[in-house]
């Protein structure tokens, strides 16, 4: 039977940790290349794949220059249509309210018109002015008797 | 019933300068079966101040100082005691106690033309 030295036993030990770490290293290594996600952003507690990001590499040079120039003009112009649908949109809803506030003081103020014209129309004779003494007093003694008597009248029917 | 109305044309009739409107307050108001508004009259002709309108509140029986009605003969007696110009008022009450063919008119015409006195 072969006699282990402590020593021997001891890097063999060495050898066989260093083997597994190095193993472990290209594993995390390989894992790493396919994954874009180096802050390890996680959904629901699973990590989010690579398929969530650009990638950075993906937007290269290369690819940038066979964006051709009538691609950008187009996308530009999607943009600028999408801008003016926008802007239209907007237009409209401010056309809507105004007309809507519009037509509202025009109700309002024929409303107020009619309000106006009723109480035109209504005879409101106010006592105070009628029956002042000092207009009475210029009026002729006919139309006095006249009133007196009208009064009275009602007076003695009333009792 | 619309006193304020009434009031204030009778009042007007007693400011009025033309004479018709002693006529008509005599027509009218002293002959109205309402206690209150022959007030109203009897003090209306007195401050007018006039001979027509002393004599009708002074001479007529059931009329001014000779009403019916206590109320309306005192309101009466107190205005001929708040003129300022009693001398017209005088005159008439001594031609009524002189002259009336009424005793109680006279009687009365006496007792005001007293206090009359009193008060002047």
């Amino acid at each position: 039977m072969q006699k282990i030295s402590p020593l021997r036993s001891s890097i063999e030990a060495f050898n066989k940790f260093r083997a597994s770490r190095l193993n472990k290293a290209d594993k995390t290594q390989e894992t790493n290349k396919t994954q874009t996600n180096p802050f390890g952003i996680t959904f629901k507690g699973t990590v989010i794949q690579m398929d969530v990001f650009e990638k950075a590499d993906k937007v290269n040079e290369n690819t940038q220059k066979a964006i051709s120039f009538k691609e950008r003009m187009q996308n530009t112009g999607k943009l600028l249509a999408s801008a003016w649908v926008g802007t239209i949109n907007k237009f409209s809803s401010l056309k809507t309210n105004a007309i809507a506030f519009g037509n509202k003081i025009k109700d309002s103020t024929i409303a107020t018109a009619k309000k106006i014209r009723d109480f035109g129309n209504t005879k409101v004779e106010f006592d105070i002015f009628k029956y002042n003494v000092s207009r009475l007093q210029n009026k002729p003694v006919s139309e006095l008797k006249s009133m007196l008597s009208n009064e009275l009248q009602g007076v003695t029917n009333e009792q | 019933m619309n006193s304020k109305r009434v009031k204030n044309i009778i009042e007007a009739l007693g400011k009025h300068k033309d004479e018709e409107s002693i006529e008509v307050l005599n027509e009218l108001g002293t002959n109205c079966p309402i206690d209150e508004i022959r007030e109203m009259t009897s003090k209306a002709l007195i401050r007018k101040n006039t001979h027509r309108a002393l004599e009708l509140m002074i001479v007529n029986k059931g009329k001014g100082i000779n009403d019916l009605s206590a109320r309306v003969a005192m309101c009466a007696i107190n205005e001929l005691l708040a003129l300022k110009d009693k001398q017209e008022a005088i005159k008439i009450l001594d031609d009524t106690i002189n002259m009336h063919s009424e005793k109680e008119v006279q009687d009365t015409a006496r007792s005001v033309k007293a206090l009359m006195s009193f008060s002047s």
